[in-house]
């Protein structure tokens, strides 16, 4: 083999998938065509999910904490695994108060986010519809999806934040206690945010921004068809009519 | 001396010494320095295996929390360690196989401690919750054109002894290091500024950070390992490489294979259908590569086993040939799509990724840090028992690490996709193979101890100085060798 | 590291050596690693095994038929496989409705069967004064629900006092086709709405009422022959407003505790 031949073949067979696979796919990714309502339906437009929440920094500290080792956030179409029939993970399911909202992950549904935490393992549930979840288990509680995340992100061991009937009782959860994201601070100061938390008189833990955003972006992970119905270009269920609301 | 099969004519001999002279420093800091981070990586790497079974483990430090701790582990392994080993591997074997001197040693030199300073900053980084969140790439971006530039220092000097080498047989092992030398600063570049600087869709950004995880595995560890690998076989038996087409057709399979790997980590996600299934394929093919250097080298120390038993270079390289088979046979059952609908959110990655850092280039790293280092210090290896101690230690814990995650995954996996069976536990029983993969992590803890003490000691110039080498098996009687002797005595016998 | 001009002391004078092959030992003296190693040799020329050929003809089709998964190549369009429809799962059973506490659920079905009794009772349960009996506040309604089952089951004919008021027009027997589920969510519907005090009726309880119908023989009941023979609660598994029930199957849900 001569030495032109070699180089030619390293361009050839790594110049190829670098354009077929990185490069191209860059491009075409960067400005996807949007999606619009059909004529006749209910809904007009462009569908554009949107979430409530602080989105983009929430997400960059969502990285940084590492919780994408251990949580995922995709739901899968069926072909390549069941996420979409796992209870409560790709959206409610059917009933009293709601129509079926499971649906698979969308493009969109990472915008706002400067990196689609997709996950590298499941230790833990995916996380695509967190916030969906909260809502309707917090629901009458008087406990809000922020401050239930709050205490699980300080230790979900510690505090009893696991409902088991009627009562609340500690996790058996392995999600770290990231006590570096909160401080301790005096009763006074903390002002109706401290975590019930054992601990001496006079002090609390409260917690810091960072805490704050992370609870924001969780609870605001919201990605099925609750109020945010499908137009049929992307509605891949067979059964369901596309706009239930 | 007693000449058996072909041995070196003096002359070259002084050549090669000349050019171990050179390169002395240079090779000897990375090694020492790639081995000091493999024991930062693997203290790491139990943290974070305990903290997913244990999470109360070590709840002390904000620094050592579970996704952090992990993030932080594979950094170290991978660049604290595995690049600075193949920079110690390149240097040394471009230089005795184009049979040039290195000319700087000094560049090198400061290159080298750069690097090490900029990843230390980037672990820290990682620790204090600065990183980026991104597998494998989880150094904050702006560490990256630092890293990318000290490699491109470091390495370039190769690329030149190359070019200006007497004419003369191209080996097996330099096509590995040139293409090596030549992919890791594209893919690295690329996946720089694709994911960090350009705007683009993140699921895309996702894509192409998976598709830098694949490719820097396949197409620069990999060469790195079989470069040293198809050096060792033959030149610590003596006998030629196999086959020459067998090679050629290995080189090109992995180099065909290689770029399009990486992306089947997204597996169902919106992202062109073709990517991530192309990804699969090639992982599923890369079996082809991995079987034809298995033969090839396996074929070359045929016949020769009590060679392969001795010698610590031959035992590990040869060791870490046959992991590579394993690897490819692995890869491909874990990519059949059956298989990837469970595995792929799964401890079988890790498992996976692991025999591929430690088992095939960590092992093969290892036998030509216990063939070079005593060229260019000029010591033999002290302790045939650190070096027994060392290889068995971390055979038996990167297997153990790779059984218990692949099965461990296995059964994650077809638990979340049994839909009967609740999360929860699915993730108990999961997590009982943890506790094996940490106890593993603990075996490759005092392996490394071993190694880690054995390589200062020769750092530290306190190596035997003798005329034998180092074998791990004791030699009664005649050795080929001639009669054991100090260094001094060695001028004395005909030459 | 060994000096080489230590190891040139063999001879005691300062003659510079010129014995090439000497000096050469001497310099890589230091170093019978070096010297010991062997040199590598051209490379065999073995040819590629047949069965390493055939095996990789193997492997090529296994990876072809992941690629297929994949769909047509340079696809970029395509974000999903094409024509894809979610399927069944294929591990475990597909996923129940969530479970409804007893009281909720009946009210719902309940009302859905009472849209036709909206004509003549009306949507408020009012009735039309002078000829149709209202249901709020009726004693017929809240009381034992034997009588009231066997109303609508079989209709009434003749007079009836309902609050006071007699009224004489005739019911048809709007239920005689309900079965327990249909008569005990109606039945619970119009004993729970419009500040009725009554308890839910479960199917069971319906299925026993009907039972009793079945056998009393049918035709229109009189108010005299449901307050003399009737006039009692039905029996059967009762339910508390909180029971968590499944709404396809009605039966109550165990929970985990």
């Amino acid at each position: 083999m001569t030495f032109k031949a070699f180089i030619f073949g390293l361009l050839a067979t790594f110049g190829l998938p670098w354009l077929v696979a990185v490069v191209i796919p860059f491009s075409t990714m960067r400005s996807l065509d949007p999606v619009r309502f059909e004529d006749g339906s209910k809904f007009e437009g462009v569908f554009m999910p949107k979430r409530d929440g602080r989105i983009n920094e929430g997400s960059k500290i969502y990285g940084q904490q590492g919780c994408a080792t251990c949580h995922t956030q995709l739901i899968r179409p069926t072909y390549a695994g069941n996420d979409v029939h796992r209870d409560e993970w790709a959206g409610l399911r059917k009933s009293a108060g709601n129509p079926d909202t499971r649906r698979e992950t969308l493009a969109m549904d990472y915008d706002d986010e400067d990196v689609a935490h997709i996950g590298m393992s499941r230790v833990g549930p995916d996380l695509s519809n967190l916030g969906r979840r909260l809502d309707q288990h917090l629901a009458g509680t008087g406990l809000s999806p922020e401050d239930w995340l709050l205490r699980h992100l300080y230790n979900p061991r510690e505090i009893k934040n696991y409902r088991k009937g009627s009562t609340f009782i500690p996790s058996r959860s392995s999600c770290p206690s990231k006590m570096g994201l909160f401080k301790e601070t005096t009763a006074a100061n903390a002002k109706g945010v401290a975590l019930p938390v054992e601990i001496e008189d006079g002090k609390a833990i409260v917690p810091g921004d960072k805490a704050r955003i992370l609870a924001s972006y969780l609870a605001s992970l919201k990605k099925d068809t609750l109020g945010q119905p499908l137009p049929e270009a992307l509605n891949y269920n067979p059964q369901a009519p596309t706009e239930e609301n | 001396m007693a000449e058996t099969t072909s041995t070196a004519d003096s002359n070259g001999a002084a050549l090669r010494a000349s050019i171990d002279r050179s390169l002395r420093h240079p090779v000897m800091f990375f090694f020492t320095s790639g081995a000091a981070w493999l024991a930062v990586a693997i203290v790491l790497g139990l943290v974070a295996s305990a903290k997913k079974h244990a999470p109360e483990f070590m709840t002390c430090c904000s620094w050592l929390d579970a996704g952090i701790v992990d993030a932080a582990h594979m950094s170290a392994l991978i660049y604290g360690w595995g690049v600075q080993a193949a920079f110690g591997i390149i240097i040394w074997l471009m230089a005795r196989l184009s049979r040039k001197e290195c000319t700087n040693v000094g560049t090198i030199l400061v290159a080298g401690h750069f690097w090490n300073a900029t990843v230390a900053i980037g672990v820290i980084c990682i620790m204090t919750g600065n990183g980026s969140g991104i597998p494998w790439m989880e150094f904050p971006s702006f560490v990256w054109p630092v890293l990318i530039f000290c490699f491109v220092l470091i390495t370039i000097w190769s690329l030149i002894q190359f070019q200006v080498r007497d004419s003369g047989h191209v080996y097996v092992s330099q096509w590995y290091l040139l293409a090596g030398l030549l992919w890791f600063p594209w893919i690295a570049v690329t996946a720089y500024l694709f994911v960090f600087v350009f705007d683009g869709n993140p699921v895309m950004a996702t894509g192409i950070a998976a598709w830098y995880k694949g490719t820097l595995f396949l197409l620069f560890f990999v060469p790195m390992a079989l470069a040293s690998a198809y050096y060792l076989a033959p030149k610590v038996t003596g006998r030629p490489v196999f086959s020459y087409d067998l090679a050629l057709f290995g080189f090109w399979a992995l180099a065909f294979l290689g770029p399009w790997a990486g992306m089947q980590k997204l597996v169902g996600a919106p992202i062109p259908q073709f990517l991530p299934y192309a990804g699969a394929a090639a992982m599923v093919l890369i079996l082809i590569p991995a079987m034809s250097v298995g033969v090839n080298i396996l074929k070359t120390v045929a016949g020769y086993g009590d060679v392969v038993a001795e010698s610590p270079s031959l035992r590990f390289t040869a060791s870490g040939v046959v992991l590579f088979v394993v690897y490819g046979f692995l890869s491909a059952a874990l990519h059949l799509v059956p298989s990837m609908k469970m595995t792929q959110f799964s401890y079988s990655g890790y498992g996976l990724d692991i025999l591929g850092l430690y088992g095939v280039f960590s092992l093969c790293a290892f036998g030509a840090v216990y063939f070079i280092v005593p060229r260019i210090t000029r010591r033999e290896w002290l302790s045939r028992r650190f070096i027994k101690w060392h290889f068995y230690l971390s055979l038996y814990g990167v297997v153990s690490i790779v059984i218990c995650a692949i099965i461990g995954g296995v059964s994650q996996g077809q638990g979340i996709e049994d839909l009967s069976q609740p999360f929860g536990t699915m993730a108990e029983r999961a997590s009982q193979y943890g506790w094996g993969v940490t106890l593993a992590w603990g075996f490759l803890l005092i392996a490394n101890l071993f190694f880690c003490l054995h390589l200062l000691l020769m750092w530290a110039r306190l190596g035997r100085r003798s005329s034998h080498p180092t074998l791990l098996k004791a030699h009664h009687g005649e050795s080929p060798h001639g009669p054991e002797g100090e260094i001094d005595n060695y001028g004395s016998a005909s030459a | 590291m060994a000096d080489s001009s230590s190891s040139r002391d063999l001879r005691p004078d300062l003659d510079e050596t010129i014995n090439v092959p000497e000096a050469h030992a001497a310099l890589s003296s230091g170093a019978p690693a070096v010297e010991r190693e062997k040199s590598l040799r051209e490379n065999g020329m073995e040819p590629v095994t047949l069965w390493l050929i055939m095996v990789s003809a193997v492997i090529v089709l296994a990876g072809g038929a992941v690629m297929g998964q994949g769909g047509a190549f340079f696809g970029y369009d395509e974000l999903v496989k094409e024509g894809y429809m979610r399927g069944k799962s294929k591990f475990g059973p597909e996923l129940p409705p969530i479970p409804i506490p007893a009281l909720a659920f009946l009210r719902k079905e309940g009302g859905k069967v009472y849209s036709t009794c909206n004509g003549c009772h009306q949507a408020s349960g009012a009735g039309q004064p002078g000829s149709i009996p209202p249901l709020a506040g009726s004693e017929w309604v809240n009381g034992n629900t034997e009588k009231l089952l066997l109303i609508i089951h079989n209709g009434i004919q003749g007079p009836i006092e309902v609050a006071g008021i007699t009224y004489s027009s005739q019911m048809e027997p709007m239920g005689a086709n309900y079965g327990p589920k249909e008569m005990a969510a109606v039945m619970t519907y119009i004993r729970t709405s419009w500040g009725n005090t009554g308890d839910l009726v479960s199917p069971e309880m319906a299925a026993n009422g009907l039972e009793i119908s079945k056998q009393r023989g049918g035709g229109k009941a009189s108010s005299e022959e449901l307050k003399k023979s009737h006039d009692k609660m039905l029996t059967g598994d009762n339910w508390s407003p909180d029971t968590l029930i499944d709404p396809e199957t009605w039966e109550p849900v165990a929970t985990e505790e």
